[in-house]
């Protein structure tokens, strides 16, 4: 393919340029080209939420985005949010209240998660919970991922 | 029996929790092959044969089967 083109943007603070077919996804870009594979595919059609990266820190579908939309903007995901050996508080909360089993939608749900908590860091329970409910997670049973983020927000207040 | 009525704390939460683990899709092994199953765009119908000559020459494609 010949007509591939250039985008420029950062991901995870680093400035990246990529070439990709006007095609790919943000998410296969993220993937393939940045050699980032934390973000997972889950159901490749917006249902699921386990591709969720930040952009410009908004929640977005990365399955959904094309790559040369992401032209220009902030990227975030999940490879970026533990500050060397220090977890983000959200991922020691994951780890600390079994947020987690297979762990195939939890990057989906961090990165869902530091979105809610930097929009509103005092977010009350029912509000949390509606909020969550846009990611698919077929382990937990959610319980223990709304105690997860319920505990990284008091930490994070502190 | 220490353990008992404990919650322990996994061992591999860590990579699962900044995006270094590893499933299926995240591994490319040397000379890999892509697959695709192409299946009837009609929902009830007979099949009267299935024609593979035209797949088989383009570039790259390895093998062509038919069940």
């Amino acid at each position: 393919m010949s007509d591939r083109q250039d985008v420029t943007f950062t991901v995870n603070g680093e400035e990246r340029v990529i070439r990709v077919e006007p095609r790919r996804s943000l998410a296969d870009a993220l993937r393939e080209d940045c050699g980032l594979t934390g973000t997972h595919f889950g159901c490749e059609h917006g249902v699921c939420g386990a591709c969720t990266v930040l952009v410009d820190d908004k929640p977005v579908r990365s399955c959904l985005m094309f790559a040369l939309q992401a032209e220009g903007t902030r990227v975030r995901t999940v490879e970026g949010l533990a500050d060397g050996d220090k977890l983000h508080p959200l991922q020691q909360a994951f780890w600390d209240h079994h947020g987690l089993q297979c762990g195939f939608c939890t990057p989906g749900f961090l990165m869902l998660a530091v979105s809610i908590l930097e929009r509103d860091p005092d977010i009350a329970e029912p509000e949390l919970r509606e909020a969550l409910s846009s990611n698919l997670c077929r382990c937990t049973g959610y319980q223990n991922i709304l105690k997860s983020v319920l505990a990284a927000a008091a930490e994070m207040r502190k | 029996m220490s353990l008992i009525g404990q919650s322990v704390k996994r061992l591999e939460d860590r990579p699962l929790l900044t995006g270094s683990g590893r499933f299926a899709a995240d591994i490319t092994p040397p000379d890999v092959l892509y697959m695709r199953v192409v299946r009837s765009p009609v929902a009830f119908g007979r099949l009267t044969g299935i024609r593979t000559a035209e797949a088989l020459p383009h570039p790259g494609a390895v093998a062509v089967w038919t069940a």
